[in-house]
């Protein structure tokens, strides 16, 4: 009874940990929109390393200068936000 | 009657339970880019590392050449599994010997990508992020079938298995055959 339970508290702790990470894939980006993203954030120097939605915004993770940023951008594609790893 | 050997010393049993503790909180609760996240994931790493270290020079249990890889031997475990035979092991049992190497493993692998996705070099790649997701699942399931495989043991040989870990002693049934 109790091994059961354990078991069974195990199975939906882990389950909880494999939904938590299942949200992060979001809906898949349309190919056209996220070369255009590549495009405009390469010319302001950006090495853009992927492209992908969170929360609802497009989520780019990209290298410049040597630092490590995630850049949220705006419905019209303006950067809206850096955020830079330290 | 039982005989009461003790098998785990303080090191393996502390390393265990601390190992038990951050890898549930690195795989449930920590915000994966937060930076509590890597600095659990970087102790994960050194009690990897410790452990490595004890299995060479540590107490006749918890080295490396007491539970070394051996299929047959897991074969024959599996065997007693199967059949009902009553037949323990006063170390690491074989099946269990093959667990551990599997889950030092898969630790080893999801510390590395997971340091590795702090990097300039790996910063954003993301095959690196899958074989960071795709190692956790595994250790997941891993650890899923290890504990039901301890609870299972525990119920075939009448040795608390569990217990152990925490006390250091396997209690054994006087009518029960010591495999070694």
């Amino acid at each position: 009874m109790i091994a059961r339970t354990l078991i069974a508290s195990l199975a939906l702790t882990l389950a909880l940990g494999g939904a938590a990470r299942a949200e992060d894939a979001e809906a898949a980006l349309d190919p056209a929109k996220e070369a255009q993203v590549r495009d405009t954030l390469s010319q302001q120097g950006y090495d853009v390393r992927s492209v992908g939605m969170e929360d609802g915004r497009i989520e780019v993770y990209a290298v410049k200068d040597g630092a490590m940023v995630e850049i949220y951008l705006a419905d019209d594609l303006s950067i809206a936000e850096v955020k830079q790893e330290d | 009657m039982t005989t009461r050997t003790k098998v785990w010393d303080p090191v393996v049993r502390v390393f265990h339970w601390t190992l038990v503790t951050l890898f549930a909180a690195n795989a449930v609760l920590t915000d994966p880019e937060h930076k509590i996240h890597h600095y659990v994931g970087y102790a994960i790493a050194a009690l990897v590392l410790l452990r490595l270290a004890w299995g060479l020079v540590g107490s006749r249990y918890a080295r490396f050449a007491s539970f070394p890889p051996n299929p047959r031997a897991a074969l024959e475990q599996l065997a007693d599994v199967l059949t009902g035979r009553r037949r323990i092991h006063l170390g690491h049992t074989p099946l269990g010997a093959l667990m551990i190497y599997n889950l030092l493993l898969a630790l080893a692998v999801i510390t590395a990508s997971g340091y590795a996705m702090t990097t300039v070099a790996f910063w954003g790649v993301k095959w690196m992020e899958e074989l960071h997701e795709a190692a956790v699942t595994w250790a997941e399931i891993s650890v899923l079938v290890h504990v039901a495989a301890v609870i299972w043991e525990s119920r075939r040989t009448g040795v608390n298995l569990p217990r152990a870990m925490v006390t250091g002693y396997k209690e054994v049934p006087e009518d029960v055959m010591i495999a070694e």
